[in-house]
């Protein structure tokens, strides 16, 4: 498959982040095995700080050094549009956030591996207890963890999104006098939507809605309509002030 | 529009969702796959368990499988968590697989004899099965339930109450308390953290413990009490035991005591212990190099009391105590794969040199067995596998007659013991039921 300036862009970004990527993974693993060692569980706090540090400078270089920073100049002179570089920014910081999520689940599954005599059969038998428990204490039917999946995949892409909108508008409609208010009415507002996409099964719960799957779908739903809005509204923000593309 | 964006041109992009439904499609075969397709067939049963047997739960038939009623063919079984018509929970079932009784709790807990503990939401339920088939009253809720072989401790809302095997209320208390091993008695804790010993007939205690020390339970005519916080000097935090007789004397030869079972899936009519050579405090410590006092430790071996109590068997330094069923004793020696089963009635060794571990359950003249596999470097078998199946995986099981000879190949992944012919077996994961066949 030929690659187009979309792929060029995702590529050029995560070049740029890798190493934070990488690095906050490893912190992951640290942190997943100072918690299977009972006596290193209080230090897990330490690797936990580490990860979101490499996190934030991962969202940092991609949302922010990139586009207004010290590097802007030389990610600006590419040949892509404000629509692809905005779409590759996103995706990418969504992957490197999964990622630290597939190495918790992959660490997991190695010990369910070993612990199951080291056999394919065993880590199957392992999980099907472990879902059977949870079918079993909690009424979570087993196909809800596949919904549960894309609505995490769902809402880690909106949240980048989120992010990347967040620091477009601040930058582009805050006037100097009035920093302060602005910066603590786009984090506020940032945080306010995500709690409320992320407690959207709670709300629904105090509504009498008493489902496992609506919940899971309206957050599925919810998530990718709000990453397009901010996706949209951050391209159109990029175009005004640099009249990119 | 400039905002607008084919993203399904990107080869990046496709890769992440092709990767995706790959992962969707994996977790969804694993939790859609039909339970028809891993169930043993008739024949495939035939061929694992060989012409002394016959199947009664085919493997994979059922997610867990428990005998209830040995005597009445009646089990506890709880459907494979895999199909559309899955339903979480236990029922009972008879040996044809028609249910008796349905919508029990969820895993279960706690067995003792005809008596189970289930986990049920937050709490467990208490299951007399007899009782529940007679008169079709459902197992109760409760927030904890210990079981033992006379007893059964029921906790809810911050009362206890023991109840013998026919429900008839024993004694109740506001405190914790724990069942003791010994007919009549419980051990209770108060709120300053003191343990007593409590009559249950009289309600009176008849011992206490001193500060510190925890009684742990009552096993071949001795108690068994615990401490680790005595030696406040010593930089090493070290548990050690002794042993009281009945009259709460500390018996004389009982030494310290650094490892021991206590009933459990053993014989309650025998107490296991490893004794330590070094018998007072002066004894068992000297001066480190940093001039802070440090445990010497002298290992004496292990030691098997009766209920009289007199030492019943006394092994080498290092000797390893795998089981005792009845009164037969599963031994062998430091780091040895090679087992004598010891009669502690006679002492006499009634089979030597075995590499055969049996949980010698001989009653019906049958009795679950493994052998270490190829290239084995540890031997760990022992009466705790009857709690812990994922230490079976790591040897072969079959069954023997009361003379250690196979009656089926070693071909289960795992084997719990007879209960009248019926015996649980464990293959790829699943669990199916047999019959041992001229057993009834």
């Amino acid at each position: 498959m030929k690659e187009n300036n979309l792929d060029k862009c995702i590529r050029v970004n995560f070049k740029m982040v890798d190493n934070e990527i990488a690095a906050a993974s490893c912190m992951s693993l640290f942190v997943v095995f100072c918690i299977m060692t009972l006596w290193l569980s209080v230090l897990a706090i330490v690797p936990l700080i580490v990860t979101f540090v490499y996190l934030f400078k991962m969202y940092k270089k991609l949302f922010y050094t990139s586009v207004y920073g010290e590097t802007a100049v030389t990610y600006q002179s590419m040949p892509a549009s404000a629509a692809e570089m905005t779409a590759a920014k996103i995706f990418v910081a969504g992957i490197g956030n999964i990622i630290c999520v597939v190495t918790y689940i992959v660490v997991i599954a190695a010990f369910l591996f070993f612990l199951g005599g080291s056999s394919v059969s065993g880590l199957i038998a392992n999980i099907q207890k472990i879902v059977t428990d949870l079918s079993a204490d909690g009424g979570i039917a087993a196909y809800t963890l596949v919904l549960a999946m894309v609505a995490l995949i769902a809402s880690t892409f909106m949240q980048s999104a989120l992010i990347f909108l967040a620091v477009v508008a601040y930058q582009s409609v805050v006037r100097e006098e009035k920093k302060g208010l602005y910066r603590f009415l786009i984090i506020t507002g940032a945080y306010v939507i995500n709690q409320l996409l992320g407690r959207s099964g709670t709300l629904l719960e105090k509504l009498g809605i008493d489902s496992l799957i609506i919940p899971a779908v309206i957050g599925i739903v919810l998530s990718i309509v709000v990453m397009v809005v901010c996706y949209r509204k951050t391209v159109k923000l990029l175009e005004e002030k640099y009249e990119w593309g | 529009m400039k905002g607008n964006l084919n993203i399904l041109k990107s080869k990046f992009i496709m890769i992440f969702l092709a990767i995706l439904l790959v992962c969707m499609g994996l977790m969804a075969s694993l939790f859609f796959v039909q339970g028809d397709t891993i169930v043993y067939s008739q024949e495939q049963m035939e061929e694992l368990i060989g012409p002394a047997a016959e199947s009664v739960f085919a493997v994979g038939l059922y997610d867990d499988i428990r005998i209830a009623d040995a005597e009445k063919g009646i089990f506890l079984v709880r459907s494979v968590s895999t199909g559309e018509n899955y339903e979480p929970g236990f029922r009972l079932v008879n040996e044809k697989g028609e249910t008796l009784y349905e919508s029990l709790g969820t895993r279960v807990i706690d067995r003792a004899g005809k008596n189970f503990t289930l986990k049920y939401g937050d709490g467990v339920l208490f299951l007399n099965t007899e009782r529940t088939l007679e008169t079709g009253e459902p197992p109760k809720p409760y927030d904890s339930v210990q079981l033992s072989s006379d007893y059964v401790l029921l906790r809810k809302d911050g009362t206890a109450q023991v109840h013998d095997l026919d429900g008839n209320l024993l004694y109740s208390s506001h405190a914790h308390i724990k069942l003791s091993g010994k007919a009549g008695y419980v051990i209770e804790e108060d709120i300053d953290g003191f343990y007593h010993i409590v009559n249950m007939n009289t309600g009176e205690t008849e011992y206490t413990a001193p500060e510190g020390i925890v009684i742990m339970g009552y096993s071949g005519g001795m108690w068994l009490l615990d401490s680790h916080n005595e030696f406040e000097d010593i930089d090493i935090i070290w548990s050690y035991g002794y042993l009281l007789d009945d009259e709460y004397n500390i018996t004389a030869d009982s030494g310290i005591i650094s490892g021991w079972n206590l009933g459990g899936e053993s014989s309650a009519d025998y107490m296991s212990v490893q004794q330590e050579l070094a018998v007072n405090y002066e004894n068992r410590q000297e001066i480190g190099k940093n001039g802070r006092k440090r445990i010497r430790v002298y290992s004496h071996g292990n030691l098997v009391y009766d209920a009289v109590p007199e030492t019943r068997y006394e092994g080498t330094n290092g000797s390893h105590i795998r089981y005792i069923k009845g009164d037969i004793l599963a031994t062998s020696g430091y780091n040895e794969t090679i087992i004598d089963y010891i009669d502690l009635t006679t002492g006499e060794t009634v089979i030597a040199d075995s590499e055969i571990f049996s949980f010698m359950d001989l009653e019906d003249g049958i009795a679950a067995a493994c052998i270490c596999n190829k290239n084995q470097n540890t031997d760990s078998r022992s009466g705790s596998f009857l709690t812990n199946e994922n230490k079976m995986k790591d040897y072969s099981w079959g069954f023997v007659d009361e003379e250690l000879n196979p009656l089926t190949g070693f071909t289960f992944d795992g084997a719990y013991p007879t209960e009248n012919g019926y015996a649980v077996i464990v293959k790829d994961g699943c669990k199916g039921l047999i019959r041992l066949k001229g057993v009834s």
